[in-house]
C-alpha cells in the first residue's frame, strides 16, 4: 500500500516536471518572434500554486526551486530571484495547505491572486532596489491579469485531467 | 486525520527549516552574484541554454514546422484574393525591376568612376534560429552558430533584407541575438536622405522608437533608416527599415527585416572594435577634461533631443 502510494507520488512528480518542460519549450518555439503581443500568462507559476495547495507532498521545496531556477535561466530572467520568491510564497501556501481542511474555490482564487500580485510586486521592488532594467509597468500589469485569468483554467485542468485533488487525512502521504 | 499530518509536520520541522534556509541562501547568493559579476553568470546561463535547447531540437523543430504549416493552411482560405493581389504586385514589381536594372548599371558606372572598393571585411556566417526568448519581456532569438564558428559579441545580424539585431552572448555552439525590439537594444542610425543621425531604441513593441533626432522637421515618414556606424561597434549602411509615425506621434521604425518569420540569419563578421582613445583636440582647442569625443557628442544629442 505504502509502496503504491509512493510510486503514485513519484509519477505525479514526473508529470509535473514533464508539464513544466513542455510549457518552457512551448515558450521557446521560434514562432512570431518579434511580434508585439499581450504578454501571455505565467502558466508554470499557476501550475505550482494550484498543485502546492492540493498536494503539498508532491511539490517539495527543492523541486519547485529547481524547476523555477531552470526557467529563470532559460527565459533570460535575473537568475535566482524569481525562484527565491516563488519558493518563499509556496512555503506559506504549503503551511496553509497542511493546516486547513478545505478551501472553497472563491477563497483559493483570492489567495492565488494575492500571491501572484505580491510576487510580481516584490520582484519589481527588488529589481528597483538593485537598479536592474525593468519592463514597462503596463506590460507587467497585463502579465499579472493574464496570469490571474489563466489560474482557474489551470486549476480545472489539474483537477479533472491530472487528478490533483486535496488528500486531507491521508496518513500514507509521505511528507517532505 | 488532519491532526496526524500536522503532528508529522511538526516532527520534521527543524530539518525542513534548515533545508529551506539553505535553499533560500543559495538563491539569494546566485542573484547577488549575477548582480555583481554579471558576465560570469551570463556565461553560465549560455552554457545551460546550450545544454538544454539543442537537446530538444528533435521535438521543437517538427512542432514549429507543423504550426507554420497550419498558419499557411489557414491562408488557403483567401487563395483567390491573394492570387489577385500577387498579380497586381507582380505588375508593379516588373516596373521596379526595370528601374532597378537601370540604376544598377548607373551605379556600376559611378562606382567605376570613383574607383570604390566595397568593404571586403563584411563577410557573413549563416545561422538558423532555434529558439525564442520565451519571455514576454525579452526579445531575443537563439542561433545555432556560436563561438566555435567564430561568432563574437556585438556582431550585426541581418535577415535577407534588413538588420535584425546584434549578438549578445555566445557559447560554444549557440549565440543569442538581441533583437532591435528588445528594451535594452540601442543602435546608432542615420536617416536618409536628410542624413541625420539618431538612436534606435527598442521598447518591447513591434516598432522601435527613433530617438535623439536633431531637427524633426527634416524627417518624414517613409525615409530610409540605415545604421550609421557611429562608435565603431556596428558596420555602417546596413538597412534597418523606414520611418513611420507611431500612434503616440513619435517617430518609429518600420523594420525591413521580417520579424514574423525569422529562420535564417546572417551574422556579419565585423572588424574588432577600435579601443577608445583620448580624443585629439578639435580645431586646435584643447579639451579641458580630456573627455572622449564620442561621449561629448552623445551628450549634445541628448540635450537637443
Amino acid at each position: 500500500m505504502a509502496e503504491r502510494a509512493s510510486f503514485h507520488i513519484w509519477a505525479l512528480r514526473a508529470l509535473f516536471v514533464a508539464l513544466t518542460m513542455a510549457l518552457l519549450l512551448r515558450g521557446l518555439l521560434p514562432l512570431n518572434v518579434g511580434a508585439p503581443q499581450i504578454p501571455g500568462p505565467d502558466l508554470i507559476l499557476c501550475l505550482i500554486i494550484v498543485w502546492v495547495q492540493r498536494r503539498p507532498d508532491i511539490l517539495t521545496a527543492p523541486l519547485i526551486a529547481a524547476t523555477v531556477l531552470l526557467a529563470d535561466f532559460l527565459l533570460m530572467r535575473p537568475p535566482g530571484l524569481w525562484a527565491l520568491l516563488v519558493l518563499i510564497s509556496t512555503e506559506f501556501l504549503r503551511r496553509r495547505a497542511y493546516r486547513t481542511e478545505r478551501t472553497p474555490f472563491a477563497l483559493e482564487m483570492g489567495i492565488a491572486t494575492l500571491t501572484i500580485g505580491a510576487l510580481m510586486l516584490t520582484q519589481r521592488l527588488v529589481l528597483t532596489v538593485f537598479f536592474v532594467d525593468q519592463p514597462p509597468l503596463t506590460t507587467e500589469l497585463l502579465h499579472f491579469l493574464t496570469t490571474v485569468a489563466a489560474y482557474p483554467v489551470v486549476a480545472l485542468v489539474s483537477i479533472y485531467i491530472f487528478g490533483i485533488k486535496s488528500q486531507h487525512g491521508d496518513p500514507d502521504g509521505a511528507r517532505f | 486525520m488532519a491532526r496526524h499530518s500536522y503532528e508529522e509536520e511538526n516532527h520534521f520541522r527543524p530539518i525542513r527549516r534548515v533545508l529551506i534556509g539553505l535553499l533560500v541562501l543559495c538563491l539569494v547568493g546566485l542573484f547577488l552574484l549575477w548582480r555583481i559579476d554579471s558576465p560570469r553568470v551570463e556565461r553560465l546561463r549560455a552554457q545551460i541554454v546550450e545544454q538544454i535547447v539543442p537537446g530538444f531540437d528533435w521535438l521543437m523543430a517538427p512542432v514549429t514546422g507543423l504550426v507554420r504549416m497550419g498558419e499557411d493552411f489557414q491562408s488557403y482560405a483567401r487563395l483567390y484574393e491573394q492570387n489577385e493581389e500577387l498579380r497586381r504586385e507582380l505588375q508593379q514589381m516588373k516596373a521596379w525591376r526595370e528601374a532597378a536594372l537601370q540604376l544598377e548599371l548607373e551605379n556600376a558606372r559611378l562606382l567605376d568612376l570613383n574607383n570604390v572598393q566595397i568593404d571586403p571585411e563584411l563577410t557573413f556566417i549563416t545561422g538558423v534560429v532555434t529558439a525564442d526568448s520565451g519571455s514576454p519581456f525579452r526579445r531575443s532569438v537563439l542561433l545555432n552558430v556560436g563561438a566555435e564558428d567564430g561568432v563574437q559579441d556585438g556582431w550585426a545580424t541581418m535577415d535577407g533584407l534588413g538588420l535584425v539585431g546584434r549578438i549578445a552572448g555566445t557559447s560554444r555552439q549557440t549565440a543569442r541575438v538581441l533583437l532591435l525590439t528588445d528594451p535594452s537594444s540601442r543602435v546608432p542610425v542615420m536617416i536618409q536622405p536628410s542624413g541625420q543621425t539618431a538612436m534606435l531604441v527598442g521598447d518591447n513593441s513591434g516598432a522601435p522608437r527613433i530617438d535623439f533626432i536633431e531637427s524633426l522637421e527634416q524627417v518624414r515618414p517613409g525615409d530610409r533608416v540605415v545604421t550609421s556606424g557611429d562608435g565603431g561597434v556596428f558596420p555602417a549602411d546596413l538597412l534597418a527599415g523606414s520611418v513611420a509615425l507611431g500612434t503616440d506621434r513619435r517617430f518609429r521604425l518600420r523594420l525591413a527585416a521580417d520579424y514574423e518569420r525569422l529562420e535564417f540569419l546572417r551574422v556579419l563578421r565585423s572588424p574588432a572594435p577600435r579601443p577608445v582613445k583620448e580624443a585629439a583636440p578639435i580645431d586646435g582647442r584643447l579639451d579641458p577634461g580630456g573627455e572622449d569625443a564620442p561621449i561629448a557628442a552623445l551628450d549634445e544629442d541628448s540635450i537637443d533631443g
